[in-house]
C-alpha cells in the first residue's frame, strides 16, 4: 500500500490543481476559436479536465483502504511516525 | 396522442411506483436487510438530488442562452467531491458523532447549542428554499403544458396552472409525510425515501441520456455534425462564454451549495450511514454529473439550429422529441424531469421540516410547557411528528403560493442561483465550525445575519424587479434616493454582474463580521467544549467527552425522559445496551457522565442538540448542575481557597506579631527587673556612705568632748564618704547619659597608642605604690581608630586600675600588649591576680556587679566601671571582652576597628 500521507497530499494537490485548472487565466488559454471534432476547444478542455479529476479521484480513493477512513488522525500520526522511523 | 389526462395519469402512476419503492425500502431497512440499500452507490445516486428539474430542463436553456455557464454548476460540486477527504469526511464524522440532524443543527450544535442560531439558519433555509420548490412546481406544470399542448387534445381545460401545481404539491406532501415522518429516527435516516430518490436519480439520468443519444445519433448525425451545422446556422453559443467573474462566482456558489443546501446536507451528511461511502461518492458523483451534462450542449445546439426561433430553450428536452414525433421518448423525458423535480421537493421538505420542528417548534414547546415529559404516552414524539407533518404541508403550500403569485414572470427562472447564494451565507460559519476554534456564536449569528440581509437586498429583492414597480424603482434610484445603497450597485460600484456583485459583498461582509465579532466576543464554556469537539473530531478517541457529572439525577428520571422522546422501545434498548456494556442490571445503571452524554446525543438525534440540551436540563432541573454551574462552583471553590489562604497568611502574621509581642514583653519584664535591681543596688550603694556620714556627723554633733585628732579623723571620713557618694552619683549619671545617648559624642580619628600611653602614665604612681610591675609587652604599629581620646583613656585607666587593685600575687604585674590583626586594633590588659570566676564572667559587665573574691574588702569600687567601659567602647563600634586564659589572672581585651587613612 502506498504511503497514506502521500496519498492524502496527492488528494489535496489534486483538488487545488483542479480549482486552478478550472479558473481563468488557465481556462482562458483554451477559450479560443480553435475547434476539435467540430466542438470548441474549451469544451473539450473542460470535459477533459473533468474526466481527469474523476479518474484520478477514483485511483486515489482505491488506494485508501477502508480501515484508513475510520482510523483517527492520532493513529495516523503514530503510523506515520513508525513508517518514517522504520525507513531511517 | 398525449392527452393531459394521460400524462397526469402517468405522473400519478410514477408517484405510486415511488410509494412502493419507499415502502419496500423501509420494510427492508427495518428487517435489517440493508445490504443493497446500504451500498455506496445508492448513497451516491441519492446525492444526485442536486440535479433538480432546474438542471434537467434548465441546463439546456442555460447553455442556449449563456454558453458554458451551466458547466460551472456541475464543476463546483465535482471539486468538492474530489476533495472529499478534507471537508466532507470531517462533516460526516462530526455528523455521526454528534447525531447532527440538519445544517441548522450542525451550526447550532457547534456554537454552544445555540437556539437563536438554529432559528436563524432555519429561517434563511426556508426563505431560500421555498422559491426553489416553487421553481420545481413551475417546471413540472410547464412540462405538462408543453407535452399536452403538443397534442391536439387540449384537455387541460379542467386544470388551470394553479390547480395543477396545487395537486402536485398535495401529492408530494402526502408522499413526504408518509415516508419522511414515519418515525423520529435515531439519526433522521429515511431508508425508504433514499431508495426512492436513488431510483429517481437513475430515471432522470437514463431519460436525459436517452434524449441525448436520440438527438445526437438519430437526429443530428453525430456530435461533429451537430457542431458543424450549428456553426453553419450561425448559432455560436461559445462566443457568449466569458470565463470571467461570473464563471468564478457560479463555480464558487455551486461548490458551496453542495455543502450548504439543506437537501444536500440531509442526503450527504445526515443520511450517510457509513463514512466509507464517501470513498465511492468521491468519484462516482462527479461521474454522474459528467454523464448528466455531456449531452447538454448538443441538445441545446440542435434545438437552436432546428426548432423555430421562438421556442423556449428550457423545454428543448421535451420539444425536440415531440418535434421528431417520438412521443414515447418525450414521455420518458417528461418522467425524467418530473422525477428530478419530485426528488428535490421530497428531500428539501424533509430537511426543512426537521429543521423547523427541532429548532422552532421544540424550543417553543419546551418554553411554554413546564413538564414535557409528564404527558401521557409519547408526548415529545407525537409533538415532533405532528409538527413535521404540518411543516411539510406548510413548506409545500408556501412554495405553491410563491409559484402562484410570481405567476409566469421571469422571477422564477433565476431563482436557482439566487437560492444557492442564499444558502451560501452558511458557508463562513460552517467552515469556521470545522476548522476555527475561536469562532463564537455571536460571530456566527452576526455574520449569517449580515450576509443574509445583503443577499436579500442585492439579489432576492431585485428578482421582483420585473413584476414590481416599486422594486424596479428601488433598483434604479436606491432607497430614499440614496444611490450608494442601490441594490445592484452598492457603494456606487456599477457595471458588475448582479450575481457577482451580491456574492462578493455578502460573502466578504459575512466572513469579515464572523472574524471580527468572534475575536471581540467571548466563548461560553459549552461553546469551547463543542468547538474542540468539532475541530478535533479526528483526534478524539471513542466518545470520550469530558463533561462534568451532573447532580444526582436518578436513572429512573432519565429513563422517563428518554421514553418520552425516543419512545419506549428505543429508550429500553438504549438503557439495556448501556447496562450490558457496563456489566450491570438495567436498574443498576449509574447515571454517569458518559451515559448522560450518550443519552443527550441520542436525544439530539431526534430533536436536535439545542433542544436535547434543554430537555435534559429542564426535566432534571431539580438536581441538574449545568456545565456553567459547575464552572461557577469551581470558580467559587477557587475563591474560597484563595480566601482561606489569605486567612492563613493573616493568622501567620498574627502569630508572628504575637511572638514579637511576647518577646518584647519578656524583654520589658527583664528590663523592669533590671531597673528594680539597679534601684536596689543604687540605694544600697548610696545608703552605705550616707549611713557613715550620718553617724559620724551625729557623733560630732553630740560629743563635744572629742579630741581634735578624733574630730579631724571623723570629718575626713565624712569627706571621703561624701566624695565617694558624689563619685557614685556622677558615674550613675554618666552611665545613664551614655546609655540614653544624651551627651553629644564625637568620634575622631586618633592614635589609640597615645591613649594607652597616657593611661599607663596616669596609673604608674598607683602601680608603684602597690609594687605592681606595669609593663608594655608589645606595641602595634601606628594606626588610627575612630574614638573619643579622653573616653578611651578613661576605659584603659579603669582596666589598669582594676588589674592593679585586685592583684594579690606575690610578684604582681600588669602586662599591656597591643597589635593589629585584620584591620582591627587589639589591646590586652593581662594580670596575674586571682582571675575571675567562671560564674562571674558573665556578669562582670553588668552594673553594680563585682567579682567575688576570697578576702573581699570594700575598696571603694562601685561595680560601675566595667559597665561604663563597655558602653564607651560600644559607642566606638568596638568590643570589650574578657578573654579566657589558661594560667592565673584575668585578661581584658579591647578591639577597635581601624579606619583606613586618607
Amino acid at each position: 500500500m502506498a504511503n497514506r500521507r502521500k496519498l492524502e497530499n496527492a488528494a489535496l494537490a489534486l483538488s487545488v490543481f483542479g480549482v486552478i485548472l478550472l479558473l481563468p487565466p488557465i481556462l482562458s488559454i483554451f477559450n479560443i476559436e480553435t475547434r476539435l471534432f467540430g466542438a470548441p476547444l474549451v469544451v473539450i478542455y473542460l470535459f477533459g479536465i473533468w474526466l481527469l479529476l474523476i479518474v484520478a479521484t477514483f485511483f486515489l480513493s482505491s488506494f485508501i483502504s477502508n480501515s484508513d477512513i475510520n482510523a483517527t488522525s492520532k493513529e495516523d500520526e503514530i503510523k506515520g511516525n513508525k513508517t518514517t522511523e522504520s525507513k531511517n | 396522442m398525449l392527452s393531459a389526462n394521460f400524462i397526469i395519469l402517468i405522473a400519478f402512476a410514477y408517484i405510486c411506483l415511488l410509494f412502493a419503492i419507499a415502502y419496500f425500502g423501509d420494510r427492508w431497512a427495518s428487517k435489517g436487510k440493508k445490504t443493497f440499500l446500504n451500498s455506496p452507490f445508492i448513497y451516491t445516486l441519492a446525492i444526485s438530488v442536486y440535479c433538480t428539474s432546474w438542471t434537467f430542463y434548465g441546463a439546456v436553456g442555460s447553455a442556449a442562452r449563456n454558453g458554458f455557464e451551466f458547466l460551472a454548476i456541475y464543476l463546483g460540486p465535482t471539486l468538492v467531491f474530489v476533495a472529499w477527504w478534507f471537508i466532507l469526511r470531517k462533516l460526516v464524522r462530526i455528523g455521526q458523532k454528534n447525531r447532527i440532524t440538519s445544517i441548522a443543527d450542525l451550526l447550532s450544535s457547534r456554537f454552544g447549542k445555540s437556539n437563536r442560531l438554529g432559528i436563524l439558519v432555519t429561517l434563511i433555509a426556508v426563505i431560500g428554499t421555498t422559491p426553489y420548490i416553487a421553481l420545481q412546481l413551475k417546471a413540472i406544470t410547464d412540462s405538462i403544458k408543453v407535452i399536452s399542448a403538443s397534442s391536439n387534445n387540449g384537455a387541460l381545460a379542467g386544470f388551470g396552472d394553479g390547480s395543477l401545481a396545487l395537486g402536485i404539491a398535495a401529492v408530494m406532501a402526502l408522499f413526504t409525510i408518509l415516508f419522511g415522518t414515519r418515525n423520529v429516527d435515531a439519526k433522521e435516516q429515511h431508508h425508504g425515501v433514499v431508495a426512492a430518490i436513488a431510483f429517481e436519480a437513475i430515471v432522470k439520468l437514463v431519460a436525459f441520456i436517452a434524449v441525448g443519444v436520440f438527438v445526437v445519433f438519430s437526429l443530428g448525425g453525430g456530435v461533429e455534425s451537430i457542431f458543424t451545422k450549428a456553426q453553419e446556422a450561425g448559432v455560436d453559443i461559445y462566443a457568449k462564454s466569458t470565463f470571467g467573474p461570473r464563471w468564478i462566482a457560479i463555480l464558487f456558489l455551486s461548490a458551496t451549495a453542495i455543502l450548504c443546501l439543506p437537501r444536500q446536507f440531509q442526503i450527504t451528511i445526515v443520511e450517510n450511514s457509513d463514512e466509507r461511502h464517501l470513498k465511492t461518492a468521491g468519484w462516482a458523483f462527479p461521474a454522474y454529473l459528467f454523464l448528466m451534462s455531456i449531452f447538454t450542449i448538443p441538445i441545446a445546439l440542435y434545438g437552436l439550429t432546428t426548432l423555430p426561433a421562438g421556442a423556449n430553450p428550457d423545454m428543448f428536452v421535451l420539444t425536440i422529441p415531440l418535434a421528431a414525433d417520438n412521443g414515447a421518448l418525450a414521455m420518458f423525458a417528461f418522467i425524467g424531469g418530473f422525477s428530478s423535480g419530485t426528488s428535490m421537493i421530497i428531500i428539501a421538505t424533509i430537511a426543512l421540516s426537521i429543521m423547523i420542528s427541532n429548532h422552532i417548534v421544540m424550543p417553543i414547546a419546551l418554553r411554554t410547557s413546564d413538564n414535557i415529559g409528564t404527558e401521557d404516552g409519547q408526548g415529545v414524539t407525537r409533538l415532533l411528528l405532528t409538527s413535521r407533518r404540518i411543516s411539510i404541508a406548510l413548506v409545500l403550500f408556501l412554495g405553491f403560493l410563491y409559484f402562484w403569485f410570481s405567476g409566469n414572470s421571469d422571477a422564477l427562472a433565476a431563482i436557482g442561483l439566487i437560492s444557492f447564494a442564499g444558502v451560501a451565507q452558511f458557508l463562513p460559519s460552517m467552515i469556521a465550525a470545522l476548522y476555527w476554534r475561536e469562532a463564537s456564536v455571536k460571530g456566527a449569528i452576526a455574520a449569517t445575519s449580515i450576509g443574509f440581509l445583503i443577499w436579500g437586498w442585492t439579489l432576492f429583492l431585485p428578482s421582483f424587479g420585473n413584476t414590481n414597480l416599486w422594486v424596479a424603482n428601488l433598483i434604479e434610484q436606491g432607497p430614499w434616493g440614496i444611490s450608494l445603497l442601490r441594490p445592484q450597485a452598492l457603494f456606487g460600484i456599477e457595471g458588475m454582474d448582479p450575481l457577482v456583485h451580491s456574492v462578493f459583498w455578502s460573502m466578504l461582509l459575512n466572513a469579515v463580521v464572523l472574524i471580527i465579532v468572534s475575536l471581540l466576543s467571548k466563548q461560553s464554556a459549552l461553546e469551547r467544549i463543542q468547538s474542540s469537539l468539532f475541530v478535533d473530531v479526528f483526534l478524539e478517541k471513542g466518545s470520550a467527552q469530558s463533561r462534568a457529572m451532573r447532580g444526582s439525577a436518578s436513572i429512573n428520571d432519565l429513563f422517563f425522559v428518554a421514553q418520552r422522546v425516543l419512545g419506549g422501545k428505543r429508550a429500553y434498548a438504549l438503557f439495556e445496551n448501556f447496562a450490558k456494556e457496563s456489566g450491570v442490571k438495567r436498574a443498576d445503571v449509574e447515571p454517569t457522565a458518559e451515559f448522560f452524554n450518550r443519552l443527550e446525543r441520542e436525544l439530539a438525534g431526534s430533536i436536535g442538540a439545542a433542544s436535547a440540551h434543554v430537555v435534559l436540563s429542564k426535566v432534571l432541573s431539580g438536581s441538574e448542575v449545568s456545565l456553567e454551574e459547575v464552572m461557577q462552583i469551581a470558580d467559587e471553590t477557587q475563591q474560597v481557597m484563595k480566601y482561606s489562604q489569605q486567612l492563613e497568611q493573616t493568622t501567620a502574621q498574627l502569630r508572628s506579631t504575637a511572638d514579637q509581642l511576647q518577646t518584647a514583653n519578656s524583654r520589658l519584664r527583664e528590663l523592669d527587673l533590671q531597673k528594680d535591681d539597679f534601684l536596689s543596688k543604687v540605694s544600697h550603694e548610696v545608703r552605705t556612705p550616707m549611713t557613715a556620714i550620718r553617724s559620724f556627723s551625729e557623733i560630732l554633733l553630740t560629743h563635744d568632748d572629742l579630741s581634735k585628732d578624733q574630730q579631724k579623723k571623723f570629718i575626713t571620713t565624712i569627706n571621703t564618704e561624701s566624695m565617694r557618694l558624689t563619685k557614685l552619683l556622677d558615674e550613675i549619671l554618666d552611665l545613664n547619659a551614655l546609655e540614653r545617648g544624651e551627651r553629644p559624642w564625637i568620634n575622631l580619628s586618633i592614635d589609640p597608642r597615645q591613649a594607652v600611653n597616657r593611661a599607663i602614665d596616669i596609673c604608674y604612681p598607683i602601680a608603684m605604690q602597690k609594687n605592681v610591675k606595669l609593663e608594655k609587652v608589645t606595641q602595634a604599629r601606628k594606626v588610627s581608630v575612630n574614638a573619643d581620646a579622653d573616653r578611651l583613656t578613661q576605659v584603659f585607666i579603669n582596666l589598669i586600675t582594676n588589674a592593679i587593685k585586685y592583684n594579690d600575687a606575690r610578684k604582681p604585674f600588669v602586662r599591656i600588649s597591643s597589635r593589629k590583626i585584620r584591620e582591627k586594633y587589639i589591646v590586652e590588659f593581662a594580670d596575674n591576680g586571682q582571675g575571675i570566676l567562671e560564674s562571674d564572667a558573665q556578669h562582670i559587665f553588668e552594673k553594680f556587679s563585682r567579682g567575688r573574691r576570697k578576702n573581699a574588702r570594700d575598696d571603694g569600687g562601685l561595680g560601675l566601671g566595667l559597665a561604663i567601659s563597655r558602653e564607651i567602647i560600644d559607642k566606638m563600634n568596638g568590643k570589650l571582652e574578657l578573654v579566657k586564659t589558661k594560667g592565673r589572672g584575668a585578661t581584658f581585651r579591647v578591639i577597635l576597628p581601624i579606619i583606613s587613612k586618607g
